[in-house]
């Protein structure tokens, strides 16, 4: 039987929080797919493995300029399947920084060399989000918890740190069996808050034969059993606020300053963002809601988008922000936690303070209605036949042409 | 295209951060509208439940104005007191009426009791005694009428609804051209292409799994090809005539990000003329600096009088920066209009939902959204909800097994 949430949950009241200002058309991030082929296997993973999808660069050149006709973005994820399977990578990476759009790949990094990662550095890549989780059928990683992964993790924030001024983030999408790892996830990342710069938790969605539901697209009922998440297993359904507690096991003091909500429930939190100010010893809190808003509607006065990521030469000064204290009462009391520490271990101004953003993600949920509660504002959108539509729903429209409508098999009373 | 939406602000509007919210009184009227959207189920709603769903909306949205409508709000008994407790929320009171009910006594309660903004729907295809087989043109002395009582009343701004019939299309122009001659007196103009649910049997309609028969919303269907007018063809007429009018911001529908589903050219001006337009960059700024201040974003400032402190924007607003050397010309020719205040005043076109493929293109960032049973719907869609228990879902019947057609009929629908 599907449950509800595991785990306490935490008050949250999003009417604290700031809503993103982004929309459907003018973005912090847009998604590319070079290609849908991968090179493993993961759970719960939302595209198809299909070796024939594959794009010439003429026609991904083509998609680009499509999408960014349709939408402002800082910040572009070259994703899949798998970026680095694409013979032509270097390309992409540079055809999307000649647009003046900071290329992101999202990679799981099999493969990855720390002389590739310079090429692409040269070829203008702004940085990394790698997928490192225990549910990917990685060679000579299978089998190992989270925390052993926590390995492999070093090695990819090593090489990125190493070849210097890019990004570096992690995702893992979250399973009831490896959410009582996420604490320990938490303090390896701030641990390494000067090489990794963003963390994201997104819950697993799969369907399977216990939702209550008949599948329709584009009026003709079809099924779901051959898409890629299907289940036959039972699952909890995670949640963000699950995630949420789960993080302040390690930082018992998170909170986030901005979401996104539901297209059909808009107090869901479908996305959230914490951001730590930390040295690599010390956490002195974080950015409240205040100063994301004046950092995000600031970024678009002057560049004329929102912000997706920070640029890396700014890594390491988040002391100025303690100026947007003057604003933000979060602020203000890391900037007196700063201060007060200072005080006694003078060495402390000296030393480098970074901001580490912790995302969580809820993806599309099944309301009892069969309406489908999607991210409002989704930053995911990528194009799909001269239109955008969520990453994460692209499978249904290359498959059925329609996203999917689902009707309960009861009327809910 | 005339319009380039990479020089507009897109509005940072969603769902729980919006200038906007709703509040339906009442599902009676006085007239009946073609191509109205609300029937008569319930008649007028309780005080206190009404009172209740302001507060969950003000909550849910986060919003700056709440829009009281119906039905007819002016006939509803207690619509003073519906103003009052929103202004005493803190949000601005605005009225969507027909104006048929208003009397100076009628007004002067509501003004007493904080209503911002009067928005009156006028148009020559409504079916109000008196003013039948009019011309879109010949009712801007209707306009006057409502924009004089306002002007007299003091203190509350005055905005008016027109919906765009094809056959109406041509007549527009004639409307700005009184709009920018009262700029004192009126701040808003929404020009609304008209829209209905087809029913030439390209698609059925389904509501909770099951298949539903539209007949029963007797006003929202047509039969008839007048439901294809788009914003952009109320706007291309209007720059046909006043070729200097240009867009600063915009919303994008939520299935086909092209559309502007509510594109929006604010005009300055005072008494004596107009002078130009306000770029993207001023409404960008303005709505910014009002959420940081006020931690909301605002759909009309409270005084649409805004003096030439405006122009300090120039600063950083080319189109104001074009709008103020206009205004200077103006002085020259004319000193004494040193003396007259300047206004804003914003010419809005909006496409309300049309269906594309197996979906519904509705506004991204809609401000019109309201309290239904706890939910936050929009208040277009308010009648699928009452009659059929949820939005209806559209199927466009022959659909073929492939996907690649499914886009092509979207096309086709725009």
């Amino acid at each position: 039987m599907k449950k509800k949430g595991a785990g306490p949950l935490p008050p949250m009241n999003t009417r604290s929080l700031f809503r993103m200002p982004w929309t459907m058309a003018d973005n912090s991030l847009s998604w590319l797919e070079p290609s849908r082929k991968c090179n493993i296997s993961c759970d719960a993973c939302f595209a198809r493995n299909d070796p024939q999808s594959e794009k010439t660069v003429e026609q991904i050149e083509r998609d680009l300029d499509e999408l960014l006709g349709l939408r402002r973005c800082d910040a572009m994820l070259i994703a899949g399947g798998e970026p680095l399977t694409h013979p032509a990578i270097l390309e992409i990476i540079a055809m999307v920084k000649r647009r003046r759009v900071k290329p992101v790949l999202i990679t799981n990094g099999v493969g990855l060399t720390s002389e590739w990662i310079r090429e692409m550095k040269r070829a203008g890549l702004f940085g990394f989000t790698f997928h490192v989780d225990s549910h990917q059928a990685r060679p000579g990683w299978t089998g190992k918890t989270e925390r052993e992964l926590n390995e492999l993790r070093q090695t990819f924030a090593d090489m990125v740190y190493d070849a210097g001024g890019m990004i570096c983030g992690f995702n893992m999408t979250v399973f009831p069996d490896t959410l009582s790892y996420v604490p320990e996830i938490v303090v390896w990342a701030l641990r390494n808050v000067y090489k990794v710069q963003s963390y994201t938790f997104a819950a697993l969605r799969l369907v399977g034969p216990d939702l209550p539901f008949e599948y329709f697209a584009g009026g003709r009922p079809v099924t779901l059993e051959d898409t890629a998440y299907y289940t036959r297993e039972s699952y909890v359904d995670l949640t963000s606020r699950d995630i949420l507690a789960s993080i302040r096991k390690a930082i018992p003091d998170f909170e986030f300053c901005a979401y996104l909500g539901g297209t059909v429930l808009p107090h869901s939190l479908k996305w959230a963002v914490g951001s730590r100010i930390a040295s690599r010893t010390d956490g002195f809190g974080q950015l409240g809601p205040k100063a994301m808003e004046i950092i995000q509607a600031g970024h678009h006065l002057f560049k004329g988008r929102y912000m997706a990521f920070g640029n890396p030469k700014w890594n390491g000064r988040a002391k100025l922000l303690f100026l947007l204290g003057a604003f933000d009462p979060s602020l203000r009391r890391a900037a007196r936690a700063f201060i007060g520490k200072a005080v006694r271990h003078p060495s402390l101004i000296w030393k480098r303070l970074c901001v580490q953003s912790i995302s969580v993600v809820q993806p599309a949920d099944f309301l009892p209605s069969g309406e489908r509660d999607n991210c409002d504002g989704c930053p995911n959108k990528t194009l799909w036949q001269g239109r955008l539509v969520s990453a994460c729903l692209l499978e249904e429209y290359a498959k059925f042409g329609a996203p999917i409508t689902a009707v309960p098999r009861e009327i809910p009373g | 295209m005339s319009v380039q939406r990479e020089q507009l602000y897109k509005f940072p509007w969603s769902k729980t951060d919006n200038p906007g919210g709703w509040i339906e009184v009442t599902d009676e009227c006085n007239l009946s509208c073609p191509g109205c959207y609300r029937h008569r189920l319930e008649g007028h709603r309780e005080l206190s439940q009404i009172k209740d769903d302001i507060v969950a909306c003000q909550k849910l949205t986060n919003c700056d104005r709440m829009g009281i409508a119906g039905g007819e709000p002016l006939i509803y008994p207690e619509i003073v007191e519906v103003v009052d407790y929103i202004a005493r929320l803190g949000m601005k009171p605005m009225l969507l009426t027909n104006g048929e009910n208003l009397s100076w006594e009628l007004g002067r309660a509501l003004r007493a009791a904080g209503l911002a903004k009067f928005h009156f729907h006028v148009d020559s295809g409504m079916p109000r005694p008196g003013w039948t087989g009019k011309t879109e043109a010949e009712m801007n002395v209707l306009r006057q009428k409502y924009a004089d009582l306002c002007w007299e009343l003091g203190r509350v701004q005055c905005g008016f609804n027109i919906t765009v019939f094809p056959r109406t299309l041509p007549d527009v122009p004639a409307v700005i051209e009184w709009a920018r001659a009262n700029m004192p007196k009126v701040h808003h103009l929404s020009l609304v292409a008209f829209r209905a649910i087809p029913l030439d049997g390209t698609y059925e309609f389904y509501a909770g799994g099951r298949k539903v028969d539209l007949r029963v919303l007797q006003h929202s269907v047509t039969d008839q090809g007048t439901i294809g007018l788009t914003s952009l063809d109320i706007f291309e007429t209007v720059r046909g005539h006043f070729g200097e009018f240009v867009p600063c911001a915009y919303l994008g529908g939520t299935s086909d990000p092209e559309s502007y589903k509510f594109l929006v050219g604010v005009q300055v001006g005072s008494r004596s003329g107009f002078d130009g337009f306000l770029g993207a960059k001023t409404v960008e700024i303005t709505q910014t600096a009002h959420h940081l201040w006020t931690g909301r974003y605002f759909d009309f400032l409270r005084f649409p009088e805004t003096g030439r402190r405006l122009f300090l924007l120039g600063l950083f607003d080319r189109e104001l920066r074009r709008t103020i050397v206009r205004y200077f010309a103006g002085v020259v020719r004319r000193p004494t209009r040193l003396l007259e205040p300047v206004y804003v005043q914003s010419v809005s076109f909006q496409q309300p939902n049309e269906i594309l493929g197996n979906e519904v293109n509705m506004c991204d960032g809609c401000m019109n959204a309201m309290v239904f049973r706890g939910r936050l719907i929009p208040s277009c869609r308010l009648d699928e909800y009452r009659l059929f228990g949820e939005a209806l879902r559209p199927i466009r019947k022959g659909g073929s097994p492939e996907g690649g057609s499914s886009d092509s009929a979207s096309e086709e629908g725009l």
